[in-house]
Order: structure tokens, then C-alpha cells, then sequence
């Protein structure tokens, strides 16, 4: 297969006593070797609920419910629990949100890399301590925090931390939900730095979720807009950039300032998402869109397609036989 | 909060809940369920049980099941005025300790760390020794003036935690003085803790109770639960085989034990949403 | 290394504090208790015995509190605690002498095994949470906890003792036992009900404990985390869930000592098993204060020194408090 990663049709959500919060609906997306892939949505969009379900994450009371995630030719939902934890880790890794809580308090940071790597390799100590300074080094952590507990790391070294544990197994797909959101500009700058050299040195695809469109303009092959749980627009960055297709997308890149350029009033985007926990008529963004065309978008949900080379948008404006 | 809905979402102390108020009312209503009078030995010594007593007599004559029906007042009477003492003991002192911190709050929490260490029962059992007096109050005030340090230290971090909450550097930024923030700011917040801490203290009263006036400690000539297995073993009853002597009061203390035990777990579920049923 | 210091200056204030009280009770209660346990043994004891006894306790004396006080300070020291009345002459050194490996070898191991089983127990209950064994636990735990330890003595004592004559009805162990194995024996024999009866009763509290400090570090990131590392089950059950779960059980020792301590004393009084407790509870109702003093300083004292362990073992086990933290 010429894809690394494909989501196929992917449903899945949190199975609560009030009912059921449809949060990834339908959502679609490949991503190809040695690619870098941006996914970006506003909080509650669903994108947590995305990575959890495609590294088989999610717990009870959160579930897949149909769906297909094809991963290097195979569907990791018809996995059994023992193959995915041995899949896991060797061929993707996932790096979480930079909380105060991701690293285990009791443990010295290089136990929990060594660990890692136990868990799916037969490595002798000694090639083990020598590959966790080779991961110290690729993410600008000196090598004597090595023996630290977590408490002794400030927040953006922790990061650098999970980030290296990540890339321990050298795996072919590194997923990232939100990993500088906790840190400071500076030091967000700085490990988003770090992480372009390492995956382009390192040959690695990366899955890459923010709610901060401006983050990824510039690291991201290509970018994927996500809205009320499906996939709206995918494109490379570049076009998306300067051509967005989908109402939702144009707004989001008009409601952040340039940096140079004539200053001019901003506009947000009227309105707020939907509530994911009712099953939705039409699309999503219709009641929002300021183009939206009565009786065709608020009945039917538009389904991604392919509208130009390699450009997806789901929306009733483009669609194949309509004008637009 | 709903308490209908929380009731019905949390089984387990609904059922302790009825079950304490079951022995609430059997505690009001003794005069009228009780066949017999506690206190009087007019009946013949060691009767096994019978449709005319239900649980026998004592070796003194009494009728148990009389006994345990009057017992229940006094019993329950000191594991809530216990429960509520050390609660309020409690919640000065970790309120205090918590809210104004620095010297008072090293000062405050030294004492509670002496009071958590020092163990509660050897301490009860000799200041009790040494009393002349016996009687249910001494009891109720022993217990309590030994029991309070957990409870004040589980409420003071309580208090740390909800100091530096944004609401309440509003209020202090808005100029509220100390009494306001406490009592409209962060005893609110704290109540379902507090429930939980005053069920949870009154189920170690009963123990304590229990097992104090079970050494003699208590007043002897008084009829509870505790008292009746104190006279229950000091008679022997399980070598002359009158085993609802020791039984039946150890039942009652089981079972209001568990319902307080029941409520606690529910409120520490209310208080931390990680227990609750998923 | 903040935090062991002020554990061991919690640990000399709270000694003196418990020194101290015990000397101050007698005077401080109304009704002044000493002069009515000295005049109660008048003409029983011998002439010096009677002094020694009224020195100790401040009665017909005419040194001031103070002076009392240290020389009550000196006697300690000494290790003089004077005769013991329920067991006269005896010193009462000698008589707790005997009675404190009978307590620590049945509380001991009885507490350790409740530890060990209870908090396993609490593990399982919280991984197996929604499970009809996870939370059948917990009622089960609920209802040990709620139960008076002497009572459930009382009954086992009854049924399996009395009734059913598996086990001796009281004693340490059978005087007619030859010494050696078979004197080992009798002593296993006889702990058992007791034994049995203190780590039942014990287990409750420790598998809630567990139980609750599991579930709330079950739902922190780094048990996703490890999840998404591909670590098996148990290496997270055990290195990174159970690992920190059981930490606050370390500082919530002091709590579960004092359980342990009562159910000692009532369970003693119970099997007429001849550790500190039954004599603590001797010397209450035969107003033997000296040996009432010296259980009670004997009982706080190792209670202080068992927390003082439980917290030296909590700064092994929690890099937290040992080290600040490095810069960035």
C-alpha cells in the first residue's frame, strides 16, 4: 500500500449515561511515509478522541464503533490486545499532551526509556544506555538528567522527554496531540524545531494535532481541518494556505493576524460548534457558514472527495455536477 | 446537587442510609417496642430464647431483647454527639491551620501530628482509669479529644487546595476578610468532604465506644450495647451457652458500624469523582 | 531532607508530649486517683513499697510539680518504674519484659500479613473495577472495617474454641509443653485464633485504602502513557500503578497503627493472651498504675517509633521529598 496510514470511515465516541457523544464521525485521512501531517480543530472538535482511537486508546467509556484504521497494511482494529501492544511503540508512538503527569514520579526518567524498549526488543543493557544517550542527544537533553526523576525536569525538558522515548523503537509513525500546548512561546518554538529536524533526519511520518493552525503553515507537509468530529479539508499546507476551499477553513485562516502587512479588523467565525452529543442533519458548519445553501446543506452531510489534485474539502459549494 | 438522583446513583449509601435511620426510629420509638424495661432483673436468670424473650435473659434476669432495643439510644446517642464533636474539632482546627498558614499553620499542625501519633486507645483507656467518675458523657468527650487529628488533617489540605483556587483570590483580591472567604467560599466546596468525615468519624465512636465500655470503662450500670457485652463476658455467657447475649448486641453495633461505613464510602465518591461507578 | 528532620523533631516532641501526659493524668483528674490507689494498698504492701509508691505519684509529698516532674524524668531514664501491684513484688520492668515479645510477635506478623494480603487484595479490586469480584470486594472490606474487633474475637473463640475445641481457649502457649519444638508448637498453636482475628479484622481497612489510592492514580497520564508504550499488564499494575498507589498508605501509618494497637489490647483481653494489652487492661481494673504508666509509655513509644520507621521508609520510596528540583 502506498499509504502508512489510513482511516477509513472512523466512528467513535464516549458511551455516557445521558447518551451517546458521537465525537470522531465518520472522519478520513492517509497519511504517507516519511510525511508530515497536521490536524488541526478547535477544542472539542474531536481530535484527542481521533489519536486515542487510531493508537487504540480509548477507554471505557470511550469506544470505536465501526470503521477501518489500516496501518502499514493492516487494520489495527482487527488486531487482538496482544498484537497491538506489540505493535505498539515499534511501528507507532504516541506523544501526549505536555502535562505536569505524563512521566511515572517514582521512576528515573531512563527506566522508563529502558522499559520501553523491553517491552518489544531483547536489547542488552549496554546497547540500551548507549541508544538512550543517542535519544538524549537528537533531543538537546544533556546527558546526565539521564538518572533524574521527573520532578527534577522543568516542563519543556519532560517534553523533550517524552518526545525521545517516542523515538526509542524508531518507529515509522510518531502521533502528536498537543504536545507544546502547556509549554511557553519560546520553549514551544523551540522543541517544534526540534521535532521538524528529527523526523526529516530520522525519515519518521508525523501525525501531528493542534488547535493552533499557525504551528502547522509552516512544519507540515500537508494539513487536515477538522470539524464537529469529521475531516472538512485536506490539502498540502501550502495550498490550503493561500486557497482554502471550505467556509470553516477560510475563516480559521482569516482570525489570526500576520505578522507584517496592513493591519485589518479581524473576524472570528459567528456562532459555536455543535453539540456532539445529538446526531447531526446536514453539515455540520451549515448553521455557521455564511455560504451555505438552503435546503441542500442543512439536509444532507457532504462527503470528502478529492476536488483537486490532492486538495479534499467535504463541501456542497465544490461538489462534483453543482455550481458552485 | 440532586439528592434524589444521587441517592439513586449511589446504592450502596442509600442502603446505609436506611439502615441507620431503621435504627434511628427503633432508638425513638423504644418505650413503646420494647416488652420489657432494661433495667429490671424480675425475670428468671439465663432463659434461653423464647416467644416471651425473644433473645433470652441475663444472668441477672434481664430481658436482652429489651436491652438491645433501649441500648440503641445511648450507643447511637454517643457515636453522633462523637461524630459531631470531632468533626467540629476537626474543622477548626484544619480550617484554621489551612486557611491562615504560616505560623499558626506550624503551630496547629505540630499539635495534630502529637494527636495523629499518640494511639487512641491506650490514651482513652488510662485517662479513663484514672477518672472517679464514670459516666456516658466522659466517654463521649475522651473519644473525641482523641479522635480528631485525621480528620483535621484530611480537611486542611482540603482547605490548601481550594485557597488557591481562582474564586477565592478573587474574593481576597476583592477585599473580603477572612470569616466571608471561609464560610461563603470554601465551606461550601467542602461539604460533601465533611459529610464524609463526620460519617466516617462516627463509626470509629461506635468502635471506641464499644470498646471501651467492653474493658469496663464505661458506666457499667448503664444499658448499651457496650455495656451489655462488657456484663455478657464478665458473666461468661458463651461458656453457659447464651450466645445472644454476645451476638445480638454485637450485630447491632456491626450493622450501624456498616450503614456509617456505607454513607462514607458514597460521600468520598460525591467528594472524589475518580470512585464513582463508571 | 526537610522532611526528615521535621519527622524526627515530630518524633521528640511528640515523646515528651507522651512522657510528659502520662505523668501529668494522675493530677490533673478529679478526684484525686493517686491517693485513692495508694490508700487502697495501704497495709497490703510492704512499708517500702508503700513509700516508693506515694513518691512516684506525688502523694504527701512536699516537692512542687516541677521537682516531681524531673525526678519522674530520672526514674525513666533509669528505668525505674517501680513494683508492680497486680503482680507484687515484681518490678514492672520485668513483668512488661515478658509480656512485649508475646505483642510484637502477634501484632507483628498478624499486621504485616493484614498489609500485604489487604493492600493485593485492594489491587485487585481496583484493576477488576465493574467486575463482580472488584466490587464484590469492597462491601465485604466495608463490613470488616465496621466490625469490633473483640466481637469477632469473642466469636471465633466461641465457635472454634468452645464449641468445636479446635483451638485453646486462652494462654500463650500450654504450660505443660516441654520446651524446645514442641513448646514452639503450642506457642503457633495458640496464636492462631488471635492471630487470625486481628488480621480479618485488619484486612477491611487496608484493601479501601488500596483500593481508593489505586483508583485515583489508575486515571493519571502516565498510566496512559506507560498503556501506550506497549508495557504488558503487570509491568504497569506493579511499577507504575501500584508502585505510587501505596504511597499514601505510608503516611496515613500513624492512623492504621492506632487500629492496630486497640485491636491488640481487646483482642489480648479476649484470648487472655498475655502480651502488653492484657496487661495494660490488668492494671486497670487492679489500679496498678505504675504498670499502667509503663504500658502505656511502652505502647505509645513503639507506635511512635513504628511511624517513625513507616516515614523514614517514605522518603525511600518517594524521589519527591528527597531532592528539589534541577534547573531547565
Amino acid at each position: 500500500m502506498k499509504n502508512l496510514l489510513h482511516v477509513k470511515h472512523l466512528n467513535a465516541g464516549y458511551v455516557l449515561r445521558k447518551g451517546v457523544v458521537h465525537a470522531v464521525r465518520d472522519a478520513e485521512l492517509t497519511l504517507d511515509h516519511r510525511e508530515f501531517l497536521g490536524i488541526a480543530g478547535e477544542s472539542g472538535c474531536g481530535k484527542s478522541t481521533l489519536a486515542f482511537a487510531i493508537t487504540g486508546l480509548l477507554q471505557p467509556p470511550g469506544k470505536v464503533f465501526d470503521g477501518e484504521i489500516w496501518f502499514d497494511g493492516q487494520d489495527l482494529l482487527k488486531l487482538g490486545r496482544e498484537e497491538l501492544r506489540q505493535a505498539r511503540w515499534k511501528e507507532f508512538s504516541f506523544v501526549f499532551q505536555a502535562s505536569m503527569n505524563v512521566l511515572n514520579p517514582v521512576m528515573q526518567v531512563k527506566g522508563q526509556i529502558y522499559d520501553a524498549i523491553r517491552a518489544h526488543t531483547k536489547m542488552a543493557p549496554k546497547d540500551m544506555i548507549t541508544r538512550a544517550k543517542e535519544l538524549f542527544e537528537i533531543v538537546h537533553i544533556p546527558s546526565q538528567y539521564l538518572t533524574a526523576y521527573p520532578h527534577q525536569l522543568s516542563g519543556g525538558m519532560k517534553q523533550r522527554v517524552v518526545i525521545a522515548t517516542a523515538l526509542a523503537l524508531s518507529p515509522k509513525l510518531v502521533l502528536m496531540d498537543e504536545p507544546t500546548t502547556a509549554l511557553d512561546v519560546v520553549v514551544q518554538r523551540m522543541i517544534l524545531q526540534e521535532i521538524d529536524e528529527i523526523r526529516k533526519e530520522l525519515g519518521i511520518s508525523v501525525l501531528f494535532i493542534t488547535h493552533d493552525l499557525s504551528l502547522l503553515v509552516e512544519i507540515s507537509d500537508r494539513i487536515a481541518i477538522m470539524y464537529a468530529g469529521s475531516i472538512v479539508e485536506e490539502a498540502p499546507s501550502r495550498v490550503l494556505y493561500t486557497k482554502p476551499l471550505h467556509p470553516y477553513t477560510d475563516g480559521l485562516m482569516h482570525s489570526f493576524p500576520p505578522l507584517t502587512g496592513e493591519r485589518h479588523r479581524l473576524h472570528g467565525i459567528a456562532g459555536k460548534p455543535p453539540d456532539l452529543s445529538s446526531l447531526l442533519k446536514g453539515c455540520p458548519f451549515a448553521a455557521r457558514c455564511e455560504k451555505r445553501i438552503e435546503g441542500l446543506c442543512d439536509q444532507t452531510i457532504p462527503v470528502l472527495q478529492e476536488m483537486q489534485t490532492d486538495h479534499w474539502v467535504a463541501c456542497h459549494l465544490y461538489e462534483k455536477g453543482k455550481t458552485g | 446537587m440532586n439528592w434524589k438522583q444521587l441517592a439513586l446513583q449511589n446504592r450502596k449509601a442509600t442502603i446505609g442510609f436506611v439502615i441507620l435511620v431503621l435504627f434511628i426510629l427503633v432508638a425513638i420509638l423504644a418505650p413503646w417496642i420494647a416488652p420489657a424495661s432494661p433495667t429490671s432483673m424480675e425475670f428468671q436468670p439465663w432463659l434461653r430464647p423464647s416467644k416471651a424473650h425473644l433473645l433470652g435473659t441475663t444472668a441477672m434476669g434481664q430481658d436482652i431483647f429489651s436491652q438491645l432495643i433501649w441500648g440503641s439510644r445511648l450507643s447511637l446517642l454517643v457515636g453522633f454527639s462523637v461524630g459531631l464533636m470531632t468533626t467540629f474539632l476537626s474543622l477548626v482546627m484544619g480550617l484554621t491551620a489551612g486557611y491562615f498558614g504560616g505560623i499558626v499553620d506550624g503551630i496547629l499542625s505540630a499539635i495534630t501530628n502529637v494527636f495523629l501519633v499518640i494511639p487512641g486507645l491506650p490514651l482513652m483507656i488510662i485517662i479513663a482509669a484514672y477518672m472517679t467518675i464514670r459516666g456516658v458523657f466522659p466517654i463521649i468527650v475522651v473519644i473525641s479529644v482523641t479522635g480528631w487529628a485525621w480528620g483535621a488533617r484530611v480537611l486542611r489540605s482540603q482547605v490548601l487546595t481550594l485557597k488557591n483556587r481562582d474564586f477565592v483570590l478573587a474574593s481576597r483580591v476583592a477585599g473580603e476578610g477572612p470569616l466571608r472567604i471561609i464560610f461563603s467560599d470554601i465551606l461550601p466546596n467542602m461539604l460533601s468532604l465533611i459529610m464524609a468525615n463526620f460519617f466516617g468519624s462516627c463509626l470509629y465512636a461506635i468502635l471506641s465506644e464499644a470498646g471501651l465500655e467492653f474493658l469496663g470503662l464505661g458506666d457499667v450500670n448503664v444499658v448499651t450495647w457496650g455495656t451489655m457485652l462488657y456484663w455478657a463476658q464478665n458473666n461468661m455467657a458463651l461458656m453457659f451457652g447464651q450466645w445472644p447475649w454476645i451476638v445480638a448486641p454485637g450485630i447491632c453495633i456491626v450493622l450501624v458500624g456498616t450503614a456509617f461505613a456505607l454513607i462514607n464510602f458514597g460521600a468520598d465518591e460525591v467528594t472524589n469523582p475518580k470512585l464513582r461507578r463508571r | 531532607m526537610r522532611y526528615l528532620l521535621y519527622r524526627i523533631l515530630l518524633l521528640l516532641l511528640t515523646a515528651w508530649v507522651a512522657l510528659t501526659v502520662n505523668f501529668a493524668l494522675p493530677y490533673l483528674m478529679p478526684g484525686d486517683p493517686a491517693s485513692v490507689m495508694v490508700a487502697k494498698f495501704q497495709g497490703r504492701l510492704e512499708p517500702q513499697a508503700i513509700k516508693a509508691l506515694s513518691i512516684a505519684f506525688g502523694v504527701g509529698v512536699n516537692e512542687s510539680i516541677f521537682q516531681q516532674y524531673l525526678h519522674y524524668w530520672g526514674r525513666i531514664l533509669r528505668g525505674d518504674f517501680g513494683t508492680s501491684l497486680a503482680y507484687y513484688p515484681t518490678p514492672v520492668s520485668r513483668v512488661l519484659g515478658q509480656a512485649i515479645p508475646w505483642t510484637l510477635g502477634l501484632c507483628g506478623t498478624a499486621t504485616i500479613l493484614a498489609f500485604i494480603f489487604g493492600s493485593g487484595l485492594g489491587i485487585v479490586s481496583a484493576w477488576r473495577r465493574g467486575s463482580r469480584l472488584g466490587d464484590g470486594l469492597v462491601p465485604l472490606a466495608l463490613f470488616l472495617k465496621s466490625m469490633p474487633q473483640f466481637w469477632f474475637g469473642l466469636l471465633t473463640l466461641y465457635v472454634f474454641g468452645f464449641i468445636l475445641g479446635w483451638f485453646p481457649l486462652s494462654g500463650g502457649y500450654a504450660i505443660t509443653s516441654a520446651p524446645g519444638a514442641a513448646r514452639v508448637l503450642s506457642i503457633l498453636y495458640h496464636s492462631f485464633l488471635p492471630g487470625m482475628t486481628m488480621l480479618i479484622t485488619a484486612l477491611g481497612g487496608w484493601v479501601m485504602t488500596m483500593r481508593n489510592n489505586m483508583i485515583s492514580i489508575l486515571a493519571e497520564d502516565y498510566i496512559t502513557f506507560a498503556h501506550a508504550k506497549g508495557l504488558s499488564t503487570r509491568q504497569i499494575i506493579y511499577h507504575y500503578a501500584a508502585r505510587n498507589a501505596i504511597l499514601p498508605s505510608f503516611t496515613g501509618f500513624a492512623m492504621a497503627l492506632g487500629f492496630v494497637v486497640s485491636g491488640a489490647i481487646l483482642i489480648e483481653r479476649v484470648f487472655s493472651y498475655p502480651g502488653v494489652g492484657y496487661m495494660l487492661y490488668q492494671a486497670v481494673i487492679s489500679l496498678d498504675y505504675p504498670l499502667m504508666q509503663a504500658s502505656f509509655l511502652f505502647i505509645t513509644l513503639a507506635v511512635l517509633l513504628a511511624n517513625f520507621f513507616a516515614d523514614l521508609t517514605y522518603v525511600f520510596l518517594d524521589p519527591r521529598v528527597r531532592s528539589e528540583r534541577a534547573g531547565s
